[in-house]
């Protein structure tokens, strides 16, 4: 059972809702007429991933590419998503409907539900083309899990004007046929066997096979024709489908296949004819990530003139906060003028994009104030906590929005620190008062027993209560709208699990009624030191737990390493009603470090060491890829002391997540994000408390690109 | 729109460079304009660019695309051409030692080419008369200094450098990709996989010209091609010459 839980990270006024559900599909950027690549252009396989018909090609779309599809050859269909997360790599998430075989032989348990296979794949470029040489790309197909179509390949391509050649060899299943000899045989005899089976409970990497057995090789041609919308394909398969698991045998005049795709917008639809006997057909879409955006209907930035005589007596201190508001997205708390500067505090609820929201506010600033005083003090805070302070020489700022330069450069005009003007601010009360909000939420779950695609939507409704010394009392209730969870025919899998149930009771807490209270607890949060932020609460914090806890925080300004701990002690909430705890409980606690590689652009890379909710010790690791508009693309596994039999199905704990910004969606800049995880497999090892707050999202402004 | 004044400031100006005496009150700001006629303008405060174009005496059949402003008071530009011939000597000397005649006659040629070159700092902002007019980022103040405004019609031409015995001017065409024009030099064994492309607005490109990475890349005219130099003439430490030498390109001065 998969819980897929869409959240928005922040608490969202209904309005800025309403916005954001009014959606405007994200646009790609134009691609320049007159300068483009001749020849063909990479397209995916049928499997996924860029390639031939059935086999890969050493070939790798753009660098944020985001190709999902689908395809259908008869006793096979496949869903794909494929991702080029940087240009040497690309990863591939697959499901494959087995439609001659049932998911399992019990119809009490699946209906008459086919079968269903995930798979993973992942391609690595070796070398990039040159005069002399081809691309090389190693890959590995469907790694983990059943193993299905599990192989591994190495591959070679060169491009000849309008022709594109390629040339493999492939173990596995892209290897069935054996037409040639496995170079490795001829090393080690133990390269010979391949091994069958897979180790622990399925879901770990079986590296021990890999480039065993029987080797075949493959490959094909890609041509460009003069009608440029349609290109064609010409492959030899190295698989003789004699090993597959489609539940029919599979019959094989030919192993040479073809196909042909014609491209219309980001749409690519190919009809192919695969051994010697079947048509199929597919489709896929393909997006960029770095570089998809939306039209934006934004106030203008406002009009810095270069010269104008207000004085202090001057300053339209009646209009100057809504002019924030409007113009910079900028909410003011406070604010303090000198003769020579100004600090302001607040919080940033439009811009996304730090340098936008400062170029903003300096903007209305340079326009409303006057010009002796010479610098601009702007505080950002999350909640109640300033964030970071960016301390502008208005001077600079003015001439570079003026254009009083050839080159100007606004960003260099201002410095991000850590808030020390805010300190003047800890003596006063901090703003106490009600809040409320409302965020969506969806649970999807893929390859269930009894319908292969559950789903269960509607809203979280928060509300709050906010006291000046930074302590708050929140609840959230769960309204569903939308679900078809009542068709599940089990709440609680037959596995015998020696571990506490901390996750598996997944489906009673879900089902139970449409409205439950998701978390109801109180909460103190503080910025004792600079760089220092800390956290307690106590209550109802999850769905499944509630307890007390706490956690410290340590994260420089724009610094490439942070570091903290948290410490809780859980009980397990009851699923038969919203106040009563079943009898488990656990101290649960990690060392969390967050780490940007400067080797890896705009990737983080986050580790959980210590305790988990079944009480087992382990690390959780967690790679996070952000790409230029904003969408981070992320993978985590939890590695423990539970061994793969004990954990059960999988092996481990592992899932992928998107999350999307709402900006890319909206007309209007807004901020926020939408999380779509997708853990393919839950079990209860490896599972982390999930606390309201995380200190290290929530401190997402310390960040230059975060927030 | 036409001041009166600038025969005069020619005049006063000229004799300001002629006897190198600035005096305390002269013009913080000289341009050079080399449009259909050569003017000479001078500002005590920083004109904006339209107030420098308004005062271009004839303004009409431009090609704005190769309208260039170039800082004439930026020693960058000088030191890294010596610093790129220095590198191309030493390359020279390289092959002198493993007698490779054809590489060394190449070279010589090269560095005789790019000392004639006319280089200085070519300030990234687009000049267009009417885009400087309707949008203030296109409208900068000028920073003080000496300037060059290069104000051409549109060229007839292409200009080829590199590997070449010299510079050589081919007739732009119109929808033409960048490997038409190398059909016409018919380079004999040249099989190099990338040319660089300098548009005539400053932006340097890359581009692939052999049988495996051919792009469509059409030329404005008054472009300049860089055939680079085989990647076989250049050791380890000399690879980036190439880019180097097409950098430079962006900041030559072309009538």
């Amino acid at each position: 059972m998969t819980v897929v839980v869409k959240r928005n990270l922040r608490h969202f006024p209904l309005s800025t809702l309403t916005i954001a559900l009014t959606l405007a599909l994200p646009l790609s950027a134009a691609e320049a007429f007159s300068q483009r690549q001749l020849g063909p252009q990479p397209s995916e396989a049928v499997h996924g991933g860029i390639g031939l018909i059935q086999v890969p090609t050493a070939r790798m779309a753009e660098a944020g590419n985001l190709s999902m599809g689908y395809s259908d050859n008869e006793e096979y269909r496949f869903w794909t998503v494929s991702l080029t997360l940087f240009p040497w790599m690309e990863s591939t998430v697959r499901y494959a409907d087995i439609r001659n075989r049932l998911y399992s032989p019990f119809p009490d348990f699946s209906g008459d539900q086919t079968y269903k296979d995930k798979g993973i794949d992942v391609k690595f470029r070796l070398r990039e083309e040159s005069y002399w040489w081809p691309e090389i790309a190693v890959g590995f197909r469907d790694f983990g899990g059943t193993g299905t179509f599990e192989s591994e390949f190495i591959v070679a391509s060169k491009r000849f004007g309008d022709v594109d050649v390629h040339l493999g060899m492939g173990w596995g299943y892209l290897g069935t046929a054996g037409n040639t000899r496995n170079p490795f045989c001829d090393m080690r005899d133990s390269f010979c066997q391949r091994p069958t089976g897979f180790s622990g409970m399925g879901g770990q990497i079986d590296y021990q096979r890999f480039f065993k057995g029987p080797a075949s090789l493959y490959g094909g041609v890609e041509y460009q024709t003069p009608f440029e919308p349609l290109r064609l394909k010409l492959e030899y398969e190295g698989n003789d489908y004699s090993r597959d698991r489609a539940g029919i045998e599979m019959v094989q005049d030919s192993r040479w296949n073809l196909a042909a795709l014609y491209k219309w917008g980001g749409f690519d639809f190919n009809l192919n004819y695969q051994r010697g006997n079947t048509f199929g057909f597919g489709v896929n879409y393909a997006m960029n990530l770095h570089t998809i955006s939306q039209v934006k209907v934004d106030p203008p930035p406002r009009q810095v003139p270069e010269q104008h005589d207000i004085t202090m007596d001057g300053i339209d201190r009646v209009n100057l906060p809504g002019a924030l508001a409007r113009e910079a997205g900028f909410v003011l708390r406070e604010i303090e003028l000198t003769e020579t500067d100004i600090t302001i505090v607040g919080n940033q609820v439009a811009y996304r994009d730090q340098d936008v929201a400062i170029e903003r506010i300096g903007r209305v600033l340079a326009a409303e104030l006057p010009r002796h005083i010479t610098e601009y003090r702007i505080v950002v805070l999350e909640g109640n906590l300033p964030m970071v302070e960016t301390v502008v020489d208005a001077e600079d700022f003015i001439a570079a929005v003026t254009y009083q330069t050839l080159e100007p450069e606004v960003t260099s005009t201002y410095r991000r620190i850590d808030p020390v003007s805010s300190r003047i601010w800890t003596d006063k009360p901090l703003r106490a008062g009600y809040y409320y909000g409302a965020e969506t939420f969806w649970i999807q779950s893929f390859g269930s027993p009894e319908v292969f695609f559950m789903y269960q939507g509607g809203l979280l409704a928060t509300a709050g209560y906010q006291l000046g010394s930074g302590l708050s009392f929140n609840g959230t209730a769960k309204v569903t709208l939308l679900e078809n969870f009542d068709k599940f025919n089990f709440t609680v899998d037959s596995q015998n699990t020696p571990l506490p149930r901390v996750r598996t009771y997944v489906r009673e807490y879900v089902t139970r009624s449409k409205l439950s209270m998701e978390n109801l607890y109180t909460r103190w949060e503080g910025n004792p030191a600079s760089n220092i932020y800390v956290q307690a609460y106590g209550g109802y914090l999850e769905s499944m737990f509630g307890g007390v806890g706490t956690e410290v925080l340590y994260r420089p300004v724009d610094s490439n390493l942070a570091f903290g701990f948290d410490i809780n002690w859980v009980k397990q909430r009851s699923f038969e009603n919203d106040f009563d705890f079943m009898p488990y409980d656990v101290v649960t606690g990690h060392a969390n470090i967050y780490w940007q590689p400067e080797l890896l652009d705009d990737t983080t890379l986050t580790f959980n060491i210590g305790r988990f909710l079944a009480g087992d010790h382990g690390v959780k690791i967690d790679f996070a890829k952000r790409f230029n508009s904003g969408i981070v693309v992320g993978a985590h596994a939890a590695i423990t002391n539970v061994s793969a039999e004990d954990y059960g199905e999988g092996s481990f704990t592992k899932g992928f997540y998107i999350s999307i910004p709402f900006d890319l969606f909206t007309l209007r800049s807004a901020k926020g994000t939408g999380m779509i995880p997708w853990t393919p497999i839950a079990r209860d090892g490896g599972q982390p408390l999930k606390r309201p707050v995380n200190l290290y999202d929530s401190t997402g402004l310390r960040s230059r690109f975060g927030g | 729109m036409k001041p009166l004044f600038y025969k005069g400031w020619f005049v006063s100006v000229a004799l300001v460079i002629g006897t190198s005496q600035l005096k305390a009150d002269s013009p913080d700001i000289i341009v050079q304009v080399q449009a259909k006629t050569e003017q000479w303008l001078a500002y005590s405060e920083p004109p904006r660019l339209t107030q420098v174009l308004s005062q271009v005496d004839d303004v009409s059949d431009l090609y704005w695309p190769a309208a260039t402003l170039f800082a004439m008071n930026h020693a960058d530009i000088e030191n890294k051409r010596d610093s790129v011939l220095l590198q191309l000597q030493r390359l020279e000397q390289h092959w002198q030692q493993q007698n490779q005649a054809a590489y060394v006659v190449h070279l010589q040629n090269l560095r005789q080419q790019m000392a004639e070159w006319q280089l200085a700092y070519r300030v990234p902002v687009a000049v267009d008369y009417d885009l400087a007019r309707i949008r203030p980022e296109h409208n900068p103040k000028l920073d003080p200094g000496q300037y060059r405004l290069i104000l051409p019609t549109r060229s007839e031409h292409i200009r080829v450098v590199g590997q070449l015995p010299y510079e050589r001017l081919l007739a732009h065409r119109g929808a033409s990709s960048v490997r038409s024009y190398l059909e016409e030099l018919s380079l004999r064994d040249h099989n190099a996989s990338w040319v660089f492309v300098i548009q005539v607005d400053g932006q340097l490109d890359k581009v692939g010209v052999a049988y495996w990475n051919k792009q469509r890349y059409e030329l404005k005219p008054g472009s300049q091609l860089f055939i680079p130099m085989a990647d076989a003439m250049l050791p380890r430490e000399f690879r980036s010459l190439n880019q180097d030498i097409a950098e430079l390109l962006v900041h030559r001065m072309l009538p």
